[in-house]
């Protein structure tokens, strides 16, 4: 299990707002433990359903089409985090100017991770994660996709 | 890894269906499911086997579990439980709209999220449904292009070696 950075293509999703035209290039970290029913749609493509909580039976999927392929998305899924939880610098109230705190969540709660071209400049990513089948929460962290990757231990992919 | 068990009794509250026909029964005193031993409450031995409690979506607190007897004994079952996995992910081809005619698509799905595999009555040698589950969103039945064997091969190989069987009308 485990973040991967993919171009999403089509993000079609029942919940409110735009997925799209939000990330830069709509580039975005996925969870591989939220994938469902996933099929090739050329040699360098794939398509799938994405569950944001897998544990909450109210949650329908998303449907996905990214510029992933199957097998490099399988190989992302037979990685394995140093730590079952990841540390995560969030900024209180979305505020820049506030110290981060470094928070403890596990990688298997995390569904996607992005950056808007201000957090760009700012080195910062929104993360969006789930407090179990409870809620979803959506945050502001003082760490680059590459700086995930880091805390997870997958410093070359 | 998956388990390949001859399952005696499979009492469900979901549909009423019986898993295991009286005619298996009449005709092996058991059918033969591939199931998946992360689905696994309450395991006992019973007899020369196990009985346990079995959860079809395992995510949805909503499903009560079913309750089975198999002829596989209790370390046999946390065997298979504790073998890995050639992958986190699995390949099987489904079937389009669960018709055998139709050309299959491989489809990718994580293993845990597998319940069980049976066998496709009309054609057990070619094909065998699967049941899994949309994370904890609903429950689905796949009709999928390899009969059990394959797919044990496949969830502890990665490949499979076993070639389907076809049959040979008369000229």
């Amino acid at each position: 299990m485990s973040l991967f950075s993919t171009i999403v293509t089509e993000w079609t999703t029942k919940k409110p707002g735009n997925r799209l035209r939000v990330a830069i290039n709509d580039t975005f970290m996925l969870n591989t433990n939220r994938i469902i029913e996933m099929v090739a749609t050329s040699d360098l493509t794939s398509a799938f359903w994405y569950a944001n909580d897998p544990d909450d039976a109210r949650d329908s999927p998303d449907h996905i089409a990214c510029n992933c392929d199957v097998y490099a998305i399988q190989q992302y899924h037979d990685r394995v985090e140093t730590d079952k939880f990841g540390t995560f610098s969030i900024f209180p109230g979305w505020d820049r100017t506030e110290t981060p705190v470094d928070t403890e969540i596990e990688w298997t709660d995390i569904c996607y991770i992005y950056q808007t071209p201000t957090d760009y400049s700012e080195r910062t990513s929104h993360m969006v994660y789930y407090r179990k089948a409870w809620e979803r929460v959506e945050c502001l962290i003082d760490m680059t996709p590459t700086d995930v990757n880091v805390e997870a231990g997958f410093e070359a992919v | 890894m998956y388990l390949l068990t001859q399952v005696t009794s499979w009492r469900d509250n979901r549909d009423s269906s019986q898993r295991v026909h009286p005619r298996d029964v009449w005709e092996l005193g058991y059918r033969e499911y591939l199931i998946n031993p992360n689905r696994i409450v309450d395991l006992k031995v019973y007899g020369n086997g196990s009985q346990f409690l079995f959860s079809d979506n395992h995510r949805d607190r909503r499903e009560s579990n079913s309750f089975l007897r198999t002829n596989s004994t209790v370390a046999e079952i946390i065997t298979a439980h504790d073998t890995e996995f050639a992958s986190n992910f699995i390949t099987l081809p489904f079937c389009p709209k669960n018709d055998p005619e139709r050309t299959p698509v491989d489809t990718t799905l994580d293993v845990g999220d597998i319940a069980y595999f049976d066998r496709y009555n009309d054609d057990p040698d070619n094909f065998c449904w699967v049941i899994y589950n949309a994370k904890a969103f609903k429950r689905i039945e796949q009709l999928v292009a390899y009969n059990i064997e394959q797919v044990e091969d496949v969830a502890e190989t990665g490949t499979t070696t076993t070639s389907t069987s076809t049959e040979e009308g008369e000229q």
